[in-house]
């Protein structure tokens, strides 16, 4: 997973990312030197039960998939791995439109990842 | 009629029969949208509600130039409609677009230093402030001694300050603009923007220097006559550094819009009322969207258009949204929250800040956001020229 989110860093205009469970734990992270992992998973996860609230009153209950915040020094993106949620943390001048394929890319290769381990573990315990 | 037995026909007067009879039928399936029939209900009997049918009718048929001239026209005949200075920007933007390509296009093939100071003009003017600023950039690095790349990124923090009145933008466009003076002590548009700042900021001795180089420069131009006025109007301050009139500003700002109820410098272009409502109409009528509104800082709905279901319970959650937003951007050290996008399986809830105010724009899985974000963007343009009296 962590090769995975290096890879992700390479992408011209990305800080860091990381994968956190929806309570703020870190599951896994490569973040750069600016920012410390268990600050961003607690501030994130922070944003995430605020915003999560509100947004199940607006959409009825849907869970949210998808969110970009743009802020005048940054832009942070978190995405939906089911359990988890991939976040990215980068820089303001980040040409979303052509880095979120990539973003997208990698949080679908955790997924997948996190899916065929679950697999070999329920095979393994059979 | 029968002569002889040879039927004579009188041509004369069966043409003219037909002519009557065709010319009636003309007009009987005349299309009354055709760009003739608008040019000459609008020389014959002139209103708002022609124009902007011509208008549309200009742009439906490839002519975005002569929409633009005609615009214009109209809007020099009825100065104080709103609606025709909004089409009179849309136009403009329509125009601004297809330059920014052709630039760019040139820009490919030969780059000049005008290029990058056109193209960032063009963007900032789109409302594309990090295009504006990349472009600007690239122009600095590439030509540094060009100083129209200079005025375009002081131009974007004179933009920016004018929204936030932060301290940090009005220094920033200060040097920018300066550096650009100094680079073309010819260029009328830097000092004017630097002395349109100072008198914003209430920096009345920087203010009155650069008036007077201005009337120096152009002598009896009514915008210069203009800001001496106003700048005439300031109140006396003790003297200081610039820095310190933009410190002073921002404070004042915040300390303004921390009073309670709402704020106390207003973004006039938030009143509330109906031109707000129009202008929200137009981004609820974009397709997948159900509702727009804006909130005030304690989450009081001051404006809306479209569905809005459940007001109190969606004020709230948006107000929760945004509230989260503001504050979590804070701490995370990106800075102050611009704008988010939140997503679910059908649901699209779009959020930008406009200083106190939060607009939301909640739509369906179809909604677009590049389409969206374009017509927000025009929204706060349309504000901040009203604000500005442009």
């Amino acid at each position: 997973m962590k090769r995975i989110l290096k890879e992700l860093n390479r992408t011209a205009g990305i800080r860091g990312s990381m994968v956190m469970t929806q309570d703020g734990i870190m599951v896994a992270a490569a973040l750069g030197p600016d920012l410390v992992e268990d600050v961003v998973a607690a501030l994130a996860s922070a944003l995430l039960t605020t915003v999560k609230r509100s947004f199940n009153q607006i959409a009825a209950g849907e869970s949210l998939s998808e969110l970009v915040l743009t802020a005048t020094d940054g832009k942070m993106v978190f995405l939906d791995l089911g359990n988890a949620y991939l976040v990215v943390v980068a820089k303001r001048d980040l040409a979303l439109a052509s880095t979120m394929v990539e973003i997208q890319s990698a949080a679908h290769r955790i997924k997948n990842r996190r899916a065929s381990t679950v697999q070999r573990q329920t095979a393994a315990a059979r | 009629m029968r002569k002889g037995g040879v039927v004579v026909r009188d041509v004369d007067s069966e043409v003219l029969q037909e002519v009557v009879v065709l010319r009636f039928l003309r007009n009987l399936f005349r299309r009354k949208d055709t760009v003739e029939y608008l040019r000459e209900a609008w020389r014959t009997k002139p209103s708002i509600a022609v124009a902007e049918k011509l208008f549309h009718r200009l742009q439906d048929t490839g002519s975005p130039g002569a929409a633009l001239a005609f615009i214009r026209e109209a809007g020099r005949a009825y100065p104080h409609a709103q609606r025709l200075r909004d089409l009179q920007h849309q136009a403009l933007r329509v125009r601004s677009s297809e330059e920014v390509k052709s630039l760019r296009a040139a820009l490919a093939a030969n780059p000049r230093p005008e290029i990058y100071a056109r193209l960032g003009e063009l963007y900032r003017y789109l409302g594309h402030c990090e295009e504006a600023l990349e472009i600007a950039r690239e122009g600095i690095a590439r030509y540094p001694q060009s100083g129209g790349n200079y005025l375009a990124i002081g131009l974007v923090h004179y933009s920016r300050f004018l929204k936030t009145s932060s301290a940090h933008d009005g220094l920033q466009t200060e040097a920018c603009l300066r550096q650009a003076y100094a680079l073309d002590s010819a260029s009328f548009k830097s000092l004017y923007y630097l002395a349109c700042l100072y008198v914003y900021a209430g920096a009345k001795p920087m203010a009155s220097e650069c008036i007077a180089r201005l009337a120096e420069l152009m002598p009896g131009d009514n915008r210069v006559a203009d800001l001496a006025q106003r700048a005439q109007a300031l109140p006396d301050s003790p003297q200081g550094t610039a820095a310190d009139y933009f410190r002073l500003h921002e404070a004042r700002a915040m300390e303004a819009a921390a009073g309670a109820p709402g704020r106390a410098e207003p973004f006039a272009g938030l009143r509330p009322g109906k031109p707000l409502n129009d202008r929200l109409a137009r981004i609820a009528a974009l397709p997948g969207v159900d509702g727009v509104c804006v909130l005030d800082r304690y989450g009081a709905r001051i404006a809306g258009a479209g569905r809005s279901g459940d007001t109190a319970c969606n004020e709230a959650a948006l107000q929760g949204m945004l509230e989260g937003a503001r504050v979590n951007a804070r701490r995370m050290s990106i800075g102050n929250f611009s704008r988010a996008v939140l997503r679910s399986k059908d649901w699209q809830v779009f959020l930008y800040e406009l200083e106190p105010y939060g607009l939301a724009v909640m739509g369906g899985r179809t909604a677009r956001q590049d389409l969206v974000q374009r017509k927000v963007t025009e929204f706060i343009e349309e504000c901040l020229c009203e604000e500005q009296g442009a």
